[in-house]
C-alpha cells in the first residue's frame, strides 16, 4: 500500500518543478551530481512511459527498481528465502563500486560522459 | 541472533517515511512559530519598507542569515536528540519504527545505550544519508545492517 502510495506520488509530483521532494545536498553544495541525482526524476519519467528521458536522468533506475521489486515482493509474501541470492558482500561492494564508477563518469563534462546529466 | 527476526527493508522503509513525516510537521510548525516571530519583528523594524539606513539593513540581513543557520543547526540537533532518545529508551525505536512493531537492537540482542545510540544516529544522519548510499546498502546483506547499523553494531528487528 505504502508503496502503490510512493509510486502514485511520483506520477503526480514531478520533482525538478516541486519543493516536497527532497533535493541532493551534494549538488547544491559542490555542484556535483552523485549517483542518486535525477533518481526521483527518473521515476517520475518511468512512471509517464518516457523510457529515454528516464535513462538519461538516472540509468541506475533500470537496476535499483526491479531490486526493491523483488526484496519488497519477498518480503510481502513471506519468501525471504528467495532473495537470500542477493544478499552477498560480492553483490554490496559490486554495487558501491558501480555507483562510485556512474558517479566519476557522470561528472566528465565531456561527450559521451555529460549525457548523464540529469536534466531540469 | 538466532531467535531474531529481522524487520525486514519494506517496514524500515516505511518506518523512516512516518518519522520523516511526523518530525516535518512538527519542527516545522515549532521553529516557523519561533523564527517567523523573529523574522517578523525585523520587518516591522522598518527593514523592509525603506525607513532604515543602508548600514541597518545589512545588520538585520546579517542576523536574519544568522538566524536561518540557527534554524538549521537546532532542526538537525533536534532529529538527532529525538532519535538517541527514542532508541535508547524501553521502547527501542522511534515512533515509525513503534508504529511498524519493529525495534533497534545490540547485534546480540540487548538494548542500546545512549553512547550506541548516539553513533548510530550521527552516522545515519551526517553519512548514510548523503545519496542514501547508507540506506541501500541495507539490500545487500543477510543481516540487513545499514551503514548506520555496522557504525553501531545494531540490527533492526520485529518487535512482535
Amino acid at each position: 500500500m505504502v508503496a502503490f502510495a510512493i509510486t502514485a506520488f511520483y506520477f503526480v509530483v514531478n520533482p525538478s518543478k516541486s519543493h516536497f521532494t527532497p533535493a541532493c545536498i551534494l549538488h547544491k553544495t559542490t555542484g556535483l551530481y552523485c549517483f542518486g541525482c535525477g533518481g526521483q526524476r527518473a521515476f517520475h519519467s518511468l512512471l509517464h512511459g518516457r523510457f529515454s528521458e528516464a535513462l538519461q536522468n538516472n540509468i541506475l533506475i533500470y537496476l535499483i527498481l526491479p531490486i526493491i521489486t523483488i526484496i519488497l515482493t519477498a518480503e510481502i509474501i513471506n519468501q525471504k528465502k528467495a532473495i537470500e541470492f542477493i544478499q552477498k558482500p560480492v553483490f554490496m561492494w559490486g554495487f558501491i563500486f558501480l555507483l562510485l564508477v556512474f558517479m566519476i563518469l557522470r561528472n566528465l563534462p565531456f561527450y559521451p560522459f555529460n549525457l548523464m546529466i540529469p536534466n531540469n | 541472533m538466532e531467535n531474531l527476526q529481522l524487520a525486514g527493508f519494506g517496514k524500515r522503509l516505511v518506518a523512516y517515511l512516518i518519522d520523516g513525516i511526523l518530525l516535518s510537521i512538527v519542527l516545522g510548525i515549532i521553529l516557523s512559530v519561533f523564527f517567523g516571530g523573529i523574522f517578523a519583528s525585523m520587518a516591522g523594524s522598518g527593514a523592509l519598507d525603506g525607513t532604515m539606513t543602508e548600514e541597518e539593513t545589512a545588520a538585520t540581513a546579517v542576523a536574519a542569515t544568522g538566524g536561518l543557520m540557527l534554524f538549521y543547526f537546532i532542526s538537525v540537533v533536534a532529529v538527532i536528540a529525538y532519535e538517541v532518545l527514542m532508541i535508547s529508551s524501553a521502547r527501542q525505536g522511534t515512533i515509525g519504527k513503534i508504529a511498524m512493531k519493529i525495534k533497534v537492537v545490540k547485534e546480540d540482542g540487548s538494548q542500546l545505550s545512549v553512547t550506541d545510540a548516539i553513533i548510530r544516529t550521527i552516522v545515519k544522519s551526517l553519512i548514510s544519508g548523503i545519496c542514501f548510499i547508507g540506506f541501500l546498502i541495507t539490500l545487500f546483506n543477510k543481516k540487513e545492517q545499514s551503514l548506520h547499523d555496522m557504525a553501531g553494531k545494531t540490527l533492526v528487528v520485529s518487535a512482535e
